[in-house]
C-alpha cells in the first residue's frame, strides 16, 4: 500500500457527512490534519500527506444533483457524485459531461475527477474539467464556505476559483458543488485505426491536424494509432473516410474502423489502461505534440536501464502522456522515473507520478521539480489554509 | 504628486521618451472605452521589454505607489481606469510576435499585440486564434487576458482562458515568473487560470502563450428575420435543444438593427422586429446537415424570411454589421448605458419582456444586441446627456436590467468585465463571504493592493453600505444560517 492509503488507514477517524452544514460542523470541531476524499479511487495519487491524518472527510454522502437544466445545457451537482450516475442522468436528455476519465466503473466522483484534472481522450476536444466547470462552492478548513462563478456559461465576474482548485488535490479546501457546462451526445462515433510505432504515429498525428477532419480524440496507445470521429452519422462516416485516404496516402498499411459496441468497448478498455494496474507505477507527463516519439523512446531506454517494462499511451494532439511502468521493483521504478524525468526535461517537458508503487516516494520526489511559480502557489496555499491542514505534503513543492 | 523616487527610476529605465509627466498628454489616458469615469494619472509610463515593466512595477512596490495596466483601452468597464496617485503602464509599445511554431500550434505575443494581428499572422497557414471580442482590430491580447475576452464565436469555441496557455507575468513585487507555458498541462495550481480574467488586479502579463486552431473546412451562416425577440429566442432554444452548438449565433432586435443598417449596409430587413444571425462551421457534412436543422428549425419558430450569406464576403460583411453595432448606437442617440448581463438563455423571452416593460415605464429607449447561444445580453440604453438628470434616470434603467439578469439565474457581466463600473453591483451576485474567500487570492498575491486597486471588488468608498438585493447563500441553502 503506498503512503496515502496508509495514511487514511491510520486516520483517527472517517466521517461521510451528508450536507454542507454537516460537513462544516466537522471542520470547525476538528483541529487537526484534514484529507478530503471522494470514493477513493485516486487516494493512492500524488505525494503522501507528511503529518498523521486525524479526520478523513469522505464525500460520498454529497452526492445529490442540485439542478440539471438541459435546455440550457448546465448541471450542479454535489462533489461526491459518481461521474457514472451522472452521466447517466445526462444521456436521457442526449447529454454528456464531456470527459472520459477512468475509474468511472469504480465510482470516480465529479470533485474527485475535478480535484485530480484527472482526464481522457476527449481531452483534445472538449478540454479537461477545468474547461467545463462554471461555479464552484468549496469550504475552506476554517468553515469559511465561498462560490464563484455561477449557472451560466458565459460569466467573468469576480476571480475564477474553478482554475484555482481544479487539480490542486484537496490541498487548498473541500469543493462541495460544481456547476458543469454539459455538452449534446454525439448521435455516432467511429474510430480508424492503424498500426503505427512512434515515429509513425506523431508524423501521423501531425498530417491528421494540419487536415480538416476534426477528431475528438487522436491517441496512441499499443502500437496503434487510434483516431475517433464523433458527431452526426453522416458527417462521421465521412470524416473516416477521409482519415483512412489520408493515411493511405502517406503509406500506412493496416487501416480498419470500429463502430458500434466494439468501438466503444476498444475505447473503454483503453480509457481503464491510463489508471494502471496492481504493481504498476502510473506517471502523467507532456511534452510538445511533435515531442511524442522522442518521449517514448526516452521511456523505453529508461525503463530497460532500470531493469522494469514501461508503456505509453499517450494523446498525441495534446502531447499529453500516460506512462505504466511494470515490473521491476520499487527502486527499479525510481530509477526509470529518473532518467525518463531528466529526458523529458531536455524536451521541455515533464513528468510526475500519478499512482506510485508502494514505497516510491521513499526513492524519489513523486511530483519532480517544483515549477517556477511554486513559490507564489505556497502563497496562495498560505492564505487559503494557514494551519496547513488540507493534505499536507500531497502536492508540488510539498504544498 | 507622485513620489519622486518612481518618476525618476521610471525614467531610468525608459528614458524620457517612454515616460509623459505633461499634464495635457496625461489627459489623453485619463479614460478608457467607458468614457463615463475619468481620473487623470499621476504619471504614464510605455514600457518596451519585461524588464522595464518588472523595474517601474518594483519601483511602485517599494515606494507605496498603486499602478494600473493598460492595452488599447478599448475595455466597457473601466478596468484601465487610472489611479490619480499612480502610475499607468501602457503595454501598448510591447507588440512583437515573439514566436510562431506552427506544428505545435501556438504563438508566443508580448500583451500588447492586437487580438486581429494573431489571427492575421498565421492566417496563411490556415491557423487562427479563436476568441474574437468585437474590438478585435483594437484591442489588445493583454487586455483579452485581463478581462478573460469572449466574442461571437466563443459559444462553440471558449474564451481567452480556455485558449491562453501560459503567461509571463510580473508579480505586484515586481518578480517575473512563468504560469503555465506551451504545455498542455503544468503541474502545481492552474494560476494562469486565476490571472486571466481577474482584471489587473494581481499583476501584469507580459509574454502570453496562445492556442491557434485550423479553420474549419466548411462555414454556413444565415440570417433569420422574426417578427419579435421572443420569437428568435424561441429559435435559439430550439436549435441548442436540437445538440447542435452552433459557432456564432447572434441576436438584435429592431432598434439595434436600424443602427447596424445604417452603419454597415448589410441589408438587414427592417420590417422585422429581430433578426438572428446562425453561423455554423466544422467539416463539410457536419456543416450542412447542421445547417439544413437551422434552417428547418428557424422556419418552425416563425422566421418570416431567411438569408443565406452566399460567399466569405457576405458572410464578412453580415459579422462587420454585427460587430460595428455598438459604435453605430451612435447615429440612434447621443448617449447610450451599455450592460453586460448573462441569463440561462431560456429565460430569453421572459427577461425581454421585462426589459420592454422597463423602456416602457422608464421612457428610455432600449436597443438589444445579444450573444443569444449563451445567454449575453447587450442592452444599450439610449439617452440625450443635454437633459437634466437624464444619465441617472437611464444608468438607473441600465442597472435595474442587470439585477433582472442576476434575479433570472445569471450575471451582471458576460465578458465585459466588473471594472470600476459594475464593482458594487457584485454584491448582488456573491455574497460577502463569497468575496471573501475571492478576496484571498489577492491577498495572497497582492498584499497591499496595489495592483489596479478600486476595480473588480466592491469598496465601502466606492459602493457605501448598501446591500443588494437577496440571495441564498450556500450556507442558507443548507439550513446553516438565517438572514433575517
Amino acid at each position: 500500500m503506498s503512503g496515502t492509503l496508509t495514511a487514511v488507514d491510520e486516520a483517527k477517524r472517517t466521517e461521510r457527512p451528508a450536507s454542507l452544514a454537516d460537513v462544516r460542523d466537522l471542520l470547525l470541531d476538528e483541529p487537526g490534519t484534514l484529507l478530503f476524499t471522494g470514493s477513493g479511487t485516486k487516494l493512492d495519487w500524488g505525494a503522501p500527506p507528511d503529518a498523521d491524518v486525524d479526520l478523513v472527510v469522505e464525500t460520498s454522502g454529497l452526492d445529490r444533483i442540485r439542478a440539471y437544466d438541459a435546455a440550457d445545457a448546465t448541471v450542479s451537482v454535489e462533489a461526491g457524485l459518481p461521474l457514472h450516475h451522472l452521466q447517466e442522468e445526462l444521456a436521457d436528455a442526449r447529454q454528456w459531461l464531456a470527459i472520459d476519465p477512468p475509474l468511472g466503473d469504480d465510482g470516480a466522483t465529479v470533485g474527485g475527477v475535478f480535484a485530480t484534472n484527472d482526464y481522457g481522450p476527449s481531452r483534445l476536444s472538449s478540454g479537461g474539467m477545468r474547461d467545463l466547470v462554471i461555479g464552484l462552492t468549496v469550504l475552506l478548513a476554517d468553515g469559511s464556505v465561498g462560490r464563484s462563478g455561477g449557472k451560466v456559461i458565459k460569466n467573468v465576474a469576480g476571480y475564477d476559483l474553478g482554475k484555482l482548485f481544479c487539480g490542486s488535490f484537496g490541498t487548498l479546501g473541500l469543493i462541495t458543488e460544481l456547476t458543469l457546462r454539459v455538452h449534446p451526445l454525439p448521435e455516432a462515433s467511429v474510430t480508424v485505426t492503424v498500426p503505427a510505432d512512434a515515429d509513425g504515429a506523431t508524423a501521423a498525428t501531425r498530417a491528421l491536424r494540419a487536415s480538416t477532419v476534426e477528431p475528438t480524440a487522436i491517441d496512441w496507445a499499443e502500437d496503434t494509432l487510434w483516431i475517433r470521429l464523433r458527431g452526426m452519422r453522416d458527417a462521421v462516416r465521412s470524416q473516416a473516410e477521409q482519415v483512412r485516404t489520408l493515411l493511405g496516402e502517406r503509406g500506412a498499411n493496416g487501416a480498419q474502423t470500429l463502430s458500434g459496441d466494439d468501438e466503444a468497448a476498444a475505447w473503454e478498455r483503453l480509457v481503464e489502461g491510463l489508471a494502471g494496474g496492481q504493481g504498476e507505477t502510473v506517471l502523467r507527463a507532456a511534452t510538445l505534440p511533435n515531442q511524442t516519439a522522442k518521449a517514448a523512446a526516452a521511456l523505453r531506454d529508461a525503463a530497460t536501464d532500470a531493469g522494469a517494462q514501461a508503456a505509453l499511451h499517450s494523446h498525441a494532439a495534446v502531447g499529453l502522456h500516460t506512462a505504466r511502468l511494470y515490473d521491476g521493483d520499487v527502486g527499479a521504478h525510481a530509477q526509470a522515473l529518473t532518467s525518463w524525468r531528466a529526458a523529458l526535461g531536455e524536451l521541455g517537458g515533464w513528468t510526475s507520478v500519478r499512482r506510485p508503487l508502494s514505497g516510491l516516494s521513499e526513492h524519489v520526489d513523486l511530483w519532480g521539480p517544483a515549477p517556477a511559480a511554486v513559490g507564489l502557489m505556497r502563497r496562495v496555499k498560505e492564505q487559503f489554509d494557514p494551519q496547513r491542514r488540507c493534505a499536507p505534503g500531497r502536492f508540488v513543492g510539498g504544498i | 504628486m507622485i513620489s519622486e523616487t518612481v518618476r525618476r527610476t521610471s525614467e531610468q529605465l525608459l528614458g524620457a521618451r517612454g515616460v509623459i509627466t505633461e499634464e495635457a498628454q496625461l489627459r489623453t489616458y485619463e479614460c478608457d472605452g467607458l468614457a463615463g469615469y475619468r481620473v487623470r494619472p499621476a504619471l504614464v509610463v510605455l514600457p518596451t521589454t519585461t524588464e522595464q515593466v518588472a523595474g517601474v512595477v518594483r519601483a511602485c512596490h517599494e515606494a507605496g505607489v498603486p499602478f494600473v495596466a493598460r492595452g488599447s483601452g478599448t475595455g466597457l468597464s473601466g478596468g484601465a481606469l487610472p489611479h490619480a496617485d499612480g502610475v499607468l503602464i501602457v503595454l501598448s509599445r510591447m507588440r512583437a510576435v515573439l514566436e510562431i511554431d506552427l506544428e505545435n500550434r501556438f504563438m508566443v505575443v508580448e500583451p500588447g499585440v492586437t487580438n486581429a494581428a494573431i489571427s492575421a499572422a498565421v492566417a496563411e497557414h490556415d491557423l487562427y486564434y479563436a476568441p474574437d471580442p468585437s474590438s478585435q482590430q483594437v484591442c489588445s491580447i493583454g487586455g483579452n487576458v485581463a478581462e478573460n475576452s469572449g466574442g461571437v464565436h466563443c459559444l462553440k469555441y471558449g474564451f481567452t482562458t480556455n485558449h491562453v496557455l501560459g503567461l509571463e507575468f510580473v508579480t505586484a513585487q515586481g518578480e517575473v515568473v512563468q504560469l503555465g507555458g506551451p504545455l498542455a498541462e503544468t503541474a502545481g495550481y492552474d494560476l494562469r487560470g486565476v490571472v486571466i480574467g481577474s482584471e489587473g488586479t494581481l499583476g501584469i502579463a507580459t509574454k502570453i502563450w496562445v492556442r491557434l486552431l485550423r479553420k474549419p473546412e466548411h462555414v454556413r451562416t444565415l440570417l433569420a428575420d422574426f417578427a419579435t425577440p421572443t420569437e428568435a429566442g424561441d429559435a435559439v432554444t430550439a436549435i441548442t435543444g436540437e445538440g447542435i452548438i452552433p459557432a456564432g449565433m447572434e441576436m438584435m432586435d429592431n432598434l439595434a438593427m436600424q443602427a447596424c443598417e445604417d452603419d454597415a449596409h448589410v441589408g438587414l430587413n427592417l420590417e422585422a422586429g429581430a433578426v438572428l444571425v446562425v453561423e455554423v462551421d466544422g467539416p463539410e457534412a457536419q456543416v450542412e446537415a447542421e445547417f439544413e436543422a437551422v434552417q428547418r428549425l428557424c422556419r418552425e419558430a416563425g422566421a418570416s424570411d431567411i438569408r443565406i450569406a452566399e460567399d466569405a464576403a457576405e458572410r464578412a460583411l453580415i459579422w462587420k454589421g454585427r460587430k460595428a453595432a455598438f459604435a453605430a448606437m451612435g447615429r440612434l442617440s447621443r448617449d447610450y448605458f451599455v450592460q453586460d448581463g448573462v441569463i440561462p438563455r431560456t429565460r430569453l423571452g421572459e427577461v425581454l419582456e421585462q426589459i420592454a416593460e422597463l423602456s416602457q415605464e422608464s421612457g428610455y429607449r432600449v436597443a438589444n444586441v445579444f450573444h443569444a447561444g449563451d445567454g449575453n445580453l447587450h442592452p444599450l440604453v439610449l439617452y440625450d446627456g443635454r437633459d437634466e438628470g437624464a444619465a441617472d434616470e437611464a444608468e438607473g434603467v441600465a442597472i435595474k436590467i442587470v439585477e433582472l439578469c442576476v434575479e433570472a439565474g445569471g450575471s451582471i457581466t458576460g465578458e465585459h468585465g466588473v471594472g470600476v463600473d459594475k464593482a458594487c453591483s457584485m454584491p448582488k451576485m456573491f455574497s460577502e463571504a463569497d468575496i471573501d474567500v475571492m478576496l484571498r487570492v489577492r491577498t495572497a498575491l497582492d498584499p497591499d493592493g496595489r495592483c489596479n486597486p478600486g476595480k473588480l471588488f466592491p469598496t465601502p468608498r466606492l459602493c457605501g453600505e448598501r446591500p443588494g438585493p437577496y440571495r441564498p447563500h450556500a450556507l442558507e441553502e443548507a439550513g446553516l444560517a438565517e438572514r433575517l
